[in-house]
C-alpha cells in the first residue's frame, strides 16, 4: 500500500513539476516534460522503473478507464446540428483507412518483420482498443502498447509546431484525436475545450470504427 | 481558501459518480463475460446511450460538462507512468529503432497535418 502511495506521489510530483514548465514553454506538451520528470525522479531516488510501474499499474489502469469513459460527457454535450456530417463521415472514413495503411505499408517498404507489422495496424486509435486489436490479429502486444504510446507523445509534442498555422481549433481538435489518439486528446484539451471536445469526438469514433473494421478485414484476408 | 469555497462541489461529486458507476459497472458485466479488456468501451458506449437519450429530454447539465472539462484538461497526469515507459522501451530495441521511428514519425505527423488541412477546408 505505501510503495503505491510513493509511485503515485512520484508521478504527481513529476506532473506539478511539469505544468510550471509547460507554461513557460507551451509548445511542448505537458505529458512530454512529466514523462522526463518521472524518469528522473526514478533515477533520482533509485527505483528501477519496473518496480515503479508495477506498483503504480493497478491505479493508473483504473484512472485511465476513468478518462475513457468520461469522453462520453463532451461527445454527449456537442452540437452535431451545425456540423457537416458528409464531410466529417470522410474524413473519419479516410482517417481510419489510413491510419492503417501507411503504418504498415511504411514498415513493410523497409522491410521490418511481419508481427512487427502487424503491430503497426493499431498505431491510431486508443490503448484499450489497440490491446483488443493486436489480440485478436495476434500481433505483439507490449510492441502495439509501444507503438500507440509513442505515436501519441509524438503527435502531441509535434502539434504547436504542425498545427500553427491552422488557426481552427474544431480542426485541429479533430486531427490530434484521429492521429494521436488519447494523448493528442490531453493535449487538445490543454489548447481549449472546443478542440478537446472535436478531438475526443475523434479519438472514440475512429477507435469504434477501426475496432469494428480492422479485424474482421484482416481475418478474412488471412483466411482466403 | 477562497479557492477551495470557489470549487462546484456537488458538480464535482455528481460527475465523478457518474463516471466511476459507468466504468466499474461496465468492467464488472465485461469480467462477468470473460471479456474485462472490452469493460472501458463499454463504459464509454453505455454512458454516452444514457447521455443521448437524456439530451432528448432535457439539456446536459453546464455544471456537469464544465466540471468534466477541468477533469479533461488533467487527463495527462493518467498517462504519465505508461509514457514514461514508452521512452524506455525504446532503448532496448537496438538496431530496429532507426526504422521503427522512421515509420512512426512519418505515419503520425503527416496524418496528423492532412486530417487538419482537410478538417479546416470541409467544417
Amino acid at each position: 500500500m505505501l510503495s503505491i502511495l510513493y509511485g503515485f506521489l512520484i508521478t504527481l510530483v513529476a506532473y506539478l513539476l511539469a505544468k510550471p514548465c509547460n507554461q513557460k514553454i507551451p509548445q511542448i506538451p505537458v505529458i512530454v516534460f512529466g514523462m522526463c520528470f518521472v524518469l528522473l525522479l526514478l533515477y533520482f531516488f533509485g527505483i528501477p522503473y519496473e518496480t515503479y510501474v508495477a506498483q503504480t499499474n493497478p491505479l493508473f489502469n483504473q484512472l485511465l478507464g476513468y478518462v475513457t469513459v468520461a469522453l462520453a460527457i463532451p461527445l454527449a454535450a456537442m452540437r452535431y446540428d451545425d456540423l457537416p456530417l458528409k464531410a466529417i463521415l470522410g474524413i473519419l472514413l479516410f482517417a481510419s483507412i489510413s491510419a492503417v495503411a501507411l503504418p504498415m505499408g511504411l514498415a513493410y517498404l523497409l522491410h521490418m518483420a511481419g508481427d512487427d507489422i502487424m503491430a503497426f495496424a493499431t498505431r491510431a486509435v486508443t490503448t484499450p482498443i489497440a490491446i483488443n486489436i493486436a489480440t485478436l490479429l495476434e500481433a505483439p502486444v507490449s510492441l502495439a502498447i509501444l507503438i500507440v504510446i509513442l505515436s501519441g507523445v509524438i503527435g502531441a509534442a509535434f502539434s504547436p509546431l504542425l498545427l500553427r498555422h491552422i488557426n481552427d481549433e474544431r480542426a485541429s481538435g479533430l486531427a490530434l484525436g484521429l492521429a494521436a489518439h488519447a494523448i493528442g486528446t490531453a493535449q487538445a484539451w490543454q489548447r481549449g475545450s472546443v478542440a478537446g471536445r472535436y478531438a475526443a469526438f475523434g479519438m472514440a469514433v475512429n477507435a469504434v470504427f477501426t475496432a469494428v473494421w480492422l479485424p474482421t478485414f484482416i481475418l478474412f484476408i488471412q483466411k482466403m | 481558501m477562497n479557492r477551495l469555497k470557489r470549487i462546484d462541489w456537488p458538480a464535482w461529486i455528481g460527475t465523478l459518480l457518474l463516471i466511476i458507476v459507468f466504468r466499474e459497472t461496465a468492467v464488472w458485466i465485461a469480467t462477468y463475460f470473460n471479456h474485462p479488456e472490452l469493460g472501458n468501451l463499454m463504459g464509454l458506449l453505455s454512458l454516452l446511450v444514457v447521455l443521448f437519450l437524456w439530451r432528448r429530454l432535457h439539456k446536459i447539465p453546464a455544471r456537469i460538462v464544465d466540471t468534466n472539462n477541468k477533469i479533461m484538461k488533467e487527463s495527462a497526469f493518467a498517462f504519465l507512468p505508461i509514457s514514461a515507459g514508452s521512452l524506455l522501451m525504446l532503448t532496448y530495441m537496438g538496431n530496429k529503432i532507426p526504422a521503427f521511428l522512421v515509420v512512426l514519425f512519418l505515419s503520425t505527423l503527416l496524418p496528423l497535418w492532412l486530417y487538419a488541412k482537410m478538417a479546416k477546408r470541409w467544417l
